[in-house]
């Protein structure tokens, strides 16, 4: 029934790069929570969200794998992909608990922060209050969906069976969710319409935050199976990702579609080629992160290749990142002469967290049966 | 209820900075932290450049306030008297306020452990007590005037009409972002005061519609589509079954 096939296991220089990191990440998060943000940031007046909400818009969008996996496996009933689903939605699982961690770091005000899950407080208008609902209750959600780990670990076989009942009820809500919070997060730049560059605000921000979410998912998915395909040794793995590939060319084609209609429409053609350096970020952030992984993913020669699909997927992430940092960063208009540049506290806190979520995965995908093959009797 | 305004002119301040000290004394404010200020700039190029000040960089307290409306918790308020009120047992720190306001108004007291947000509150429990702001209540030259803002929009016309065209023509804060509770007069063009070019419809609109009408609508066509093709992959999954020596369903 399961096949032992750990092939390979993880370099130690992994563990001792992690650990430090991980470590001192986490010690100068608690010197953050300590001295307060002006002391431990370069947060200003003019910069009241930095490198952190960048990190968080980003990372949320790459871990959107997890629900674009559930889609397919658990609604699309594709069971072929449950062998990689584990994976993923493992991966979708630390990036989520990062995001909470660095959202509550971030927060100034951090010693009141239950008070945004208490109903009493909210305020239904803001798209802050949706998105931290969704994402505390998402990872909740991404939680159950891995807990037959734990039942099948120990062969806890009713709560197995019981998690199995409900399993196609959990990845619908947890699918329904990721809908929310993914276009929420592109809504809450809605309100900023003097704020943000013309090249990316339009009212349709909170759509080009979810079809982004989806290819940048799918983009995810393939990343996490090529590298653990490699990493652990189950090079047939990566045929399933050439029909995810080919989805993704046909989304990101969509999204090209709408992105430069929307500017055409609404008038602002000219800006994308007289605006200086914000020209040239959305024309690296098109090219790189739309236009290339098309060409890459529409190819049969590239889609068929590992290597070519890994590229592909990292066009797609760095693209991702670029998009996500102009809109919660660089695209910005701020007072003049105000410049921010992240303090030596906020990288450490963030790739502490990244190193702590890369020890969880690793630990987890050792002593629970994540790669293992699984019989998986569909319903 | 009446509904208050304050009409600050730029053309009549004197620079004397009796409102920030008014402010700084009534509200106690950090250090270095301003909930107004009176800010010098220079028009025109030397030699011929001309002081003059103003009381800028204070909450417009808007009618259809960002911060309010982008506030996870409730912890800004809007009174239908006027003023954008902060609560900081409330507040939570997340600074979408800040990222929000069209104006860059909401600051936060950076140096402290635990900062809150620092903004103009139109002293809103002086207003209550039937006395009006401390800023106001001390402007020696009428550049900071209290009252009802229908009247103080026929005093602001009245006052760039008097100034034979010294004036800019137009009353900054009447539709701005859907109307504001602070409102400009100025022989000095608004962008050079740093009070930006900004649309008439509140910045708050979209978002709201989004927020009241587009989530259920998102959530119920996600679980109506997601409905729809599991019991479609589902079905056709199952024919598939039946015929003999069927394949599964490739994409």
């Amino acid at each position: 029934m399961t096949t032992m096939t750990r092939k390979k296991t993880v370099p130690n220089l992994f563990w001792i790069v992690a650990g430090i990191v991980g470590g001192l990440g986490l010690a100068v998060a608690l010197w953050r929570l300590a001295q307060g943000l002006g002391a431990t940031t370069n947060l200003s007046d003019a910069y009241p969200w930095g490198f952190w909400i960048v990190f968080d818009i980003f990372l949320i969008p790459f871990s959107a794998g997890a629900f674009t996996m559930a889609a397919i496996a658990n609604i699309m009933n594709k069971d072929e992909y449950h062998a990689i689903a584990r994976p993923v939605i493992l991966a979708g699982f630390v990036g989520y608990a990062s995001v909470v961690a660095i959202l509550l770091l971030d927060l100034a005000r951090w010693h009141q922060f239950y008070k945004i899950l208490w109903p009493p407080y909210w305020n239904i208008h803001s798209f802050m209050l949706e998105v931290t609902l969704c994402i505390t209750l998402y990872t909740v959600i991404l939680l159950l969906e891995l807990s037959p780990l734990i039942w099948e670990r120990f062969r806890m076989s009713g709560a197995q069976r019981f998690i199995r009942a409900i399993g196609a009820g959990i990845a619908a809500t947890g699918i329904v969710l990721s809908c929310l919070h993914q276009t929420s997060l592109g809504s809450l730049f809605l309100m900023m319409r003097e704020n943000l560059h013309a090249l990316w605000w339009s009212p349709l921000l909170p759509l080009f935050f979810l079809i982004s979410s989806v290819f940048s998912g799918l983009a995810m998915i393939i990343f996490v199976t090529v590298i653990t395909a490699r990493a652990y040794g189950y090079p047939e793995r990566v045929k399933l990702l050439r029909p995810l590939a080919k989805a993704l060319a046909v989304l990101l084609i969509i999204y090209l579609v709408l992105r430069l209609g929307d500017i055409v429409v609404r008038g602002n053609a000219l800006l994308a080629f007289q605006s200086g350096a914000m020209s040239l970020l959305f024309w690296v952030e098109i090219i790189v992160g739309v236009v290339v992984p098309i060409l890459l993913f529409a190819a049969k020669k590239t889609r068929e290749s590992g290597a070519g699909l890994l590229w592909g997927a990292v066009c797609v992430i760095a693209g991702l990142a670029l998009n996500r940092g102009s809109v919660g960063l660089f695209a910005l208009e701020r007072p003049a002469g105000a410049q921010y540049f992240p303090s030596l506290i906020e990288f450490m806190t963030a790739f502490g967290v990244l190193a702590i979520a890369a020890v969880v995965y690793v630990l987890v995908t050792q002593y629970l049966p994540v790669n293992e093959k699984v019989a998986y009797e569909p319903s | 209820m009446a509904q208050y305004s304050i009409l600050a002119d730029v053309g009549k301040c004197v620079g004397c900075h009796a409102c920030t000290a008014a402010c700084k004394v009534k509200n106690g404010t950090p250090d270095a932290v301003f909930w107004t200020k009176v800010d010098t700039y220079e028009q025109g190029t030397f030699p011929n450049a001309k002081p003059y000040t103003a009381p800028l960089n204070r909450c417009m307290h808007c009618e259809y306030p960002a911060c309010v409306s982008a506030c996870p918790v409730g912890a800004l308020s809007k009174a239908p008297e006027g003023p954008v009120t902060y609560d900081a047992n409330k507040c939570v720190g997340c600074r979408y306020c800040m990222a929000a306001c069209p104006f860059h108004v909401p600051k936060l007291n950076w140096d402290a452990v635990l900062p809150s947000i620092q903004k103009c509150q139109m002293c809103a429990d002086r207003l209550a007590a039937d006395l009006e702001p401390a800023c106001t209540s001390v402007c020696p030259t009428g550049a900071l005037t209290f009252g009802e803002r229908s009247s103080l929009l026929t005093e602001a016309q009245g006052r760039i009409q008097a100034a034979n065209g010294q004036y800019v023509n137009h009353i900054y804060g009447e539709n701005e972002v859907g109307g504001t509770s602070l409102l400009y007069v100025s022989p000095v063009p608004f962008e050079q005061l740093g009070l930006p070019t900004v649309g008439t419809e509140p910045v708050t609109k979209l978002s709201e519609q989004a927020a009241v009408l587009g989530t259920p609508a998102i959530a119920a066509v996600a679980a109506v589509v997601l409905g729809g093709l599991y019991y479609f992959t589902k079905r056709r999954d199952q024919a598939l079954a039946r015929s003999p020596g069927a394949e599964k369903g490739e994409q």
